[in-house]
């Protein structure tokens, strides 16, 4: 049992780290606000250097990890920008995209003039037929429009990729959420005390570090697992990481508004820049309840594996109940 | 590099160790602690056969009776011996705890007397920590020892033992300095259960039989030999005992086993439930493999010797309240069937209802989840 990433990706993290640190930071979410179409030329300019794009996540375990590294540290600046998609590409396309099945057709990163494959959250693939503006308002300022055809009948190559590497970037953005809520917490007084001496604080961010501990060894194990398993396991490992993010970013960034008080629903603070712009993630392609109804169907049809393995088909249910 | 798959020595030892319970456990057998003493002697057996398969002390030193296996042997056993309803009675702690700490603070002589009696897995033992007036603040405890002609007498009172009743032993916290000394006036002794000046009287509890009890010390007499350790330095022990506890019982292994046993155990009554619950069954599977790694993020960093004791907490936190969530999944699935069948032919059912029972305490024994996320909190206050 290992469950420390190799030292490459460990250090290429840092590296990306350290070169969106330079360029602002979580600056940059607020740069991109204003001006969208830049981060195309502008993460260009600060990874491309860094040989990100040539890294081959499929290839060997080594460069998985890097691409994983890179995108929570990604995300531990809120880097508005689908490293994810781009670094879980299949070959001969730019990027991939997770595409809603229901609702409104919207994907988070849509605008970007890349070559898209497409897929849902269930794996199957899609085809983007029409790539719309961008929304624009406050918990959209990075998501666009979309026109999409899904075929159930043909499995995308690297959906259980994507879906875990994103996994990876908010997981990235909730360990610095759960930093910044403990540092202000840290300085912040009331009634004479830091607030982080009422026990009352402190179990609040207790919760947190739970949760976010959780993710941070579920999200490590699930990449060893899309590494070593067929598609079947991948995909359906790859959606129960989703939705342990999911629920994660529902503790970590509902008591990072709390703890931060008024201070956290202003854009000056960066709590508020994390809870915005993470809600594409959180809500697309499908939401957490979604997620959840999806990864039950996966397990019943796929099978789960634990210490008591259920078998493909095992758990297999006949219709929808209510 | 990340490496989740398990060494070949503990896929055989699960192999083993998932043979030997098949042969000599029963189906649906719920633990040594319910009101039929056939249970009890189940447990004894099977604690026997696993010493003599040297599989007992496991991860002993060989020299006291154990087979020096690692951490990861540990873990499985560990998994293996909870999802199948702890066959090994209450004599687990003798074993994770007990054993260990007189190897580390005991006299040759309490060595040789305990050590091999525990290794081939032929005693009880009872933890007298708790107190009336002692919980949470354990260093408040009140229960006495006097020295007298060759030894010390014991007078007060335990509470919340378990297993009191079915013990030959007792590693027993006693004052020994003025009750303000907290701290620094506590010794242990490990006391015969077996004499006149103590009295188990059981407490009727929700979790089952054997579980709590009170434990009334009158005159209690314990000889010089088993003081373990010195005069007022128990907490020193107690501190070592806790370090040894803190990955504490792999609850997420049973519920595994709960929750995968789920589909096929409903048989066509699966079909029968709602969506939603369903949704909540797999999420659950989710949450207890996220408790599991955590647990085994908490046995790589004691690996390495460089485990932060709030780490552990907060997979203890995590642990806790998985065994509740998951309790409240089961009994949702199984419906009226949760409420108690009394019929042997549902074993499921009744290990749901048994697991419901026991998760409740969860959060309250081996220290509360409010202790854990004290312990964890604490971290987060800059200095
Ligand atoms: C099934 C079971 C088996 C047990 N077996 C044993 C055994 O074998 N041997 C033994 O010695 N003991 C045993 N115990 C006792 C156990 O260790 C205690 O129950 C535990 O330490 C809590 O103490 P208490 O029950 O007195 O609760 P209390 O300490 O009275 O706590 C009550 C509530 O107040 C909260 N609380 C207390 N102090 C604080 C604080 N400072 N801040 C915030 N909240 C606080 C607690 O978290 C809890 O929620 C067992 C308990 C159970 C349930």
């Amino acid at each position: 049992m290992n469950n420390t990433v190799s030292e490459e990706a460990t250090e290429l993290g840092q590296a990306v780290g350290e070169a969106i640190d330079a360029a602002g930071g979580v600056d940059l979410a607020r740069e991109f606000e204003r001006d969208p179409a830049a981060r195309g030329d502008v993460v260009e300019g600060l990874l491309g250097p860094l040989g990100i794009w040539e890294i081959a996540p499929r290839e060997d375990q080594v460069q998985l990890e890097a691409a994983a590294e890179a995108c929570r540290a990604a995300g531990g600046r809120l880097l508005m920008y689908p490293i994810a998609e781009r670094l879980a590409r299949p070959d001969g396309k730019d990027a991939i995209l997770l595409v809603p099945t229901t609702g409104r057709r919207v994907a988070v990163h849509a605008d970007l003039d890349l070559n898209w494959a497409a897929a849902t959250l269930r794996g199957d693939a899609a085809r983007l037929t029409r790539r719309g503006p961008l929304i624009g308002e406050k918990l959209a300022k990075f998501v666009a429009e979309i026109d999409t055809e899904i075929d159930e009948d043909l499995p995308q190559e690297n959906v259980e990729l994507v879906i875990t590497l994103q996994s990876w970037w908010l997981l990235g953005v909730l360990e610095r959420a759960l930093a910044d809520t403990v540092l202000y917490t840290n300085e912040r007084q009331q009634f004479g005390r830091r607030i982080i001496t009422f026990q009352g604080t402190q179990f609040r961010l207790s919760d947190v570090v739970v949760a976010v501990q959780g993710l941070s060894e579920l999200a490590k194990y699930t990449l060893w697992s899309i590494a070593h398993h067929g598609r079947s396991t991948a995909l359906v490992d790859a959606v129960a990481l989703r939705v342990s993010a999911l629920q994660a970013a529902d503790t970590v960034l509902r008591a990072g508004h709390q703890l931060h008080g008024a201070m956290g629903f202003a854009d000056e603070t960066n709590i508020s820049q994390y809870s915005r712009h993470s809600q594409g993630y959180r809500r697309l392609p499908e939401g957490e309840t979604r997620s959840e109804l999806i990864l039950a169907e996966l397990i019943s049809r796929n099978g789960w594996t634990s210490l008591f393995p259920i078998a493909a088909g095992a758990a297999r249910r006949d219709a929808v109940r209510v | 590099m990340l490496d989740f798959a398990e060494d070949e020595k503990t896929v055989q030892l699960r192999k083993q160790l998932r043979g030997l319970i098949a042969e000599s456990i029963p189906k649906d057998y719920l633990g040594a602690f319910t009101d039929d003493p056939n249970d009890h002697e189940i447990a004894k057996e099977f604690c026997r056969l696993l010493g003599e398969n040297r599989l007992f002390a496991l991860t002993w030193p060989t020299e006291w009776g154990g087979s020096a296996a690692g951490p990861w042997e540990q873990t499985a056993l560990r998994e293996e011996m909870w999802a199948f309803h702890e066959p090994r009675g209450p004599q687990y702690m003798g074993l994770n705890w007990i054993g260990p700490v007189i190897m580390r603070y005991g006299t040759r002589d309490q060595q040789e007397r305990f050590l091999p009696p525990i290794a081939r897995g032929e005693v009880d033992w009872c933890q007298g920590f708790s107190e009336p007036e002692a919980g949470s603040d354990l260093p408040a405890l009140r229960t006495r020892a006097t020295k007298v002609d060759g030894g010390w007498r014991i007078d007060g009172q335990k509470v919340w033992t378990s297993y009191a009743g079915m013990a030959s032993w007792c590693f027993l916290l006693a004052r020994t300095g003025t009750q303000e000394s907290r701290k620094d006036g506590i010794s242990v002794f490990l006391i015969e259960m077996d004499q006149p000046g103590i009295e188990v009287r059981p407490i009727p509890a929700m979790i089952g039989p054997h579980h709590i009890n009170e434990v009334y010390f009158e005159g209690a007499f314990v000889k010089d030999d088993n003081l373990l350790g010195d005069v007022n330095e128990g907490w020193k022990i107690i501190n070592e005992v806790l370090a040894l506890e803190r990955i504490g019982i792999a609850r997420y292994a049973r519920c595994e086993r709960l929750l995968a046993d789920a589909p096929a155990a409903m048989g066509e009554l699966w079909q029968e439930l709602p969506d939603s619950l369903v949704q909540r069954w797999a999420t659950a599977l989710m949450a207890s493999r996220r408790t599991k790694l955590m647990a085994y993020s908490v046995v790589a960093a004691q690996e390495q010797g460089k485990l932060d004791p709030a780490d552990a907490s907060a997979y203890r936190i995590a642990g806790t309240l998985l065994d509740q969530e998951v309790a409240e999944v089961l009994m949702d699935i199984v419906g009226g069937w949760g409420l108690g069948t009394g019929d042997h032919a549902e074993t499921f059912m009744r290990a749901v209802e048994d697991h419901w029972r026991y998760a409740q305490a969860a959060t309250v024994s081996s220290g509360t989840v409010e202790m854990n996320r004290i312990a964890l909190g604490r971290r987060m206050v800059a200095k």
